[in-house]
Formats: C-alpha cells, structure tokens, sequence
C-alpha cells in the first residue's frame, strides 16, 4: 500500500502542474475566463424571508431585478421583452406563457446555441420558473449574466401565478 | 488466475489507453470551453460562486495532461493517482446532488453530453477508479516513454500477496 500513496502524491503533483498550466494558458489566449469571477449571484427568490411576509405576497418587496406579475403582463403586451422558460422541458410543454423559449436552468451549455441565435445581447430578458419557491430563475438570470446580458429580469412569481391569473397560455393544459 | 490478468500488462496497458483517452476526450470542449464547464460546475453548488471558474480550469486542464500522460507512458502511475484523484471527488460531488435531490447536468463530457448526474454514474466512476487503482499499483512501465521509479520492488511481493487470495 506504502507505494500507493507515494504515487498518489505525484498525483497531487501532477494536478499542481496541470492547473497551473491551464491558468497561464487561460491569461495568453484571448477568449479567456476571469479566473476569480466577480459578482454575486443572483437572487431574488423569496424563499429566504420570513414567514410572517408569507401571507402578504401582493404587498411584498420584490428584490432587485424582480418584477411582479403586473410588469411581466404589461412587458407580454408590448412585446418588447423575451421571456425566457427556466424549467424542464417536460413542464415547459405542458403549458408556458405564449412565445416564451425554454433554457431548462441546469442545461444551459446545452442550450447555448439556442441562447445566442434567438436572444439578441442587447434585449431585455424576463426569465420565470415555477413559483416565488423555485430559484430556477435566479439562476439562469446569473448564468445570462455571466454571459454577458445586460437587462435582465426575474418573474419571481412565475408559472403559478400566471396561469392562475387567467393569463393567455401555450401548451397542452387547456385552462 | 483472476489476480493474474488484473495485475498483468496486458490489462494494464488496455487500461491506460482506455482511461487516458476516455479522459483526453472529456477534457477536450472544456479546455476550449471553459465558460460553459464552468456553468455546469457551478450547477452543482459546491464550491463558492467566484472560484467556480478557477476550479473548472483545473480539473479540465488535469484531466488533459493526466490523460495524454497516460497515453504516452510519462509517469503512468502517478498519472492515474492524479485522474483518481478527480474520480473520488466526482464521485463525492455526484452524491452530494442526489442525496440533495438536485437534477444537475453532470458536465462529464462537456457539453456534448448533457447527461443527469445518476446513481449509473457513480458505479461507472466507481469502475473507472478500480482501473485507476490498477494501474497505479500493479504498472511496470511496459510500453512506456518515462514510466519513472517504482518506490519498493513490488512485482515479486505484489503477486505473492494477490495468490494468497
């Protein structure tokens, strides 16, 4: 076994060495990463707060980057937005807001493409999920940050709220 | 009998091929992607949100090297410590989402895959290991460009203590 570890520590080694290459290979090529990223996720799901808000959900502060139902239904009427379906597909083909595109939030390198041929940099982006509990959103909109869009917001009461507003939808539930 | 095909260097020089290429393909659209490895890392919610980058870096770039050592015969054995090394904290990482009951895109291969980390992930990682352990205990450096000092001269006692099995 003695011989074991002393290969394991060259592995160690190894990892050191590799690591360090890639960094500097990182900081030479142009289309590098920033090695430490800066920014804080976003959050704006409301799952943190207190109870006592629980039962005030029309009165409640939205965090920032988060818009209410109101604004998200006014931004679906102009149509200036692209709304943006966090969920699995599965529950997108059940029922989404109408015209809004799927980028399931924990396959987002999948859906890359999909991303950069149909969402313009430069658009403002609504992105939902479930409901106020699912920070499927939150996390998507910190990838769509990262990425590099600019105007970003979160539905944060989404599926839920919409549908059960009556609101138009596309899918297969016919409400 | 068993022993005897598990430490000989035929098997062992299967095993390194095989994991050393299994490991030069994942690493590949991650080294010239690390953005979206990154993203995936970054899924599992392990590792705090400013390094998720610095961390994706290093475990493609040594999944790379590792694996294209492997390939070439330079230093075999510490090569697959290194890869075994990575394949214990996949392995942790993979656990950690489904005890959480997380549904992570897994980033074994990338982007190109898109798989749901599972439990089937785990066994395979738990057989890539055993490999891994093979061929950092029992290689002797056959067909190796720099198969590097062997601490004790284990081939004798390694084959006496597997016959006791």
């Amino acid at each position: 076994m003695r011989n074991v570890f002393s290969e394991i520590l060259g592995g160690v080694g190894i990892m050191l060495v590799a690591s360090l290459l890639g960094i500097v290979v990182n900081t030479v090529r142009p289309n590098g990463v920033a090695l430490i990223q800066s920014g804080a996720p976003v959050s704006t799901a409301q799952h943190a707060k207190p109870d006592s808000t629980a039962g005030a959900d029309t009165t409640h502060v939205l965090a920032e980057g988060a818009i209410s139902l109101a604004e998200t239904k006014r931004l679906f009427d102009e149509g200036t937005a692209i709304i943006l379906d966090a969920r699995d597909p599965s529950e997108y083909e059940q029922g989404h807001i109408p015209g809004a595109i799927n980028i399931p939030y924990d396959r987002i390198p999948e859906y890359f493409d999909v991303l950069q041929s149909q969402v313009p940099m430069d658009a403002h982006v609504v992105v939902y999920c479930r409901s106020l509990t699912c920070d499927f959103s939150d996390q998507l909109a910190t990838e769509l940050k990262i990425i590099g869009y600019k105007n970003i917001s979160v539905f944060s009461g989404g599926w839920d709220q919409w549908s059960t507003a009556g609101y138009p939808i596309e899918g297969m539930v016919d409400k | 009998m068993i022993g005897r095909i598990l430490t000989g260097r035929e098997l062992n020089l299967i095993l390194r091929l095989f994991l050393g290429g299994m490991f030069v393909y994942a690493a590949w659209s991650k080294v010239l992607e690390p953005s979206s490895f990154a993203m995936a890392v970054r899924g599992y919610k392990l590792i705090p949100f400013s390094l998720s980058n610095l961390f994706a870096l290093c475990v493609s770039w040594t999944e790379l090297v590792a694996g294209v050592m492997l390939i070439l015969g330079i230093l075999p054995r510490k090569a697959a410590a290194a890869i075994a090394i990575l394949l214990v904290m996949f392995i942790i990482a993979i656990i950690t989402t489904l005890v959480r009951g997380m549904v992570v895109d897994c980033g074994c291969f990338g982007n190109e895959g898109g798989s749901s980390t599972s439990w089937l992930l785990i066994v395979r990682n738990v057989g890539l290991l055993f490999g891994a352990y093979l061929i950092m205990a029992y290689n002797d450096g056959f067909l190796c460009v720099f198969p590097g000092r062997r601490v004790a001269p284990v081939r004798a006692v390694e084959s006496r203590r597997l016959s006791e099995y």
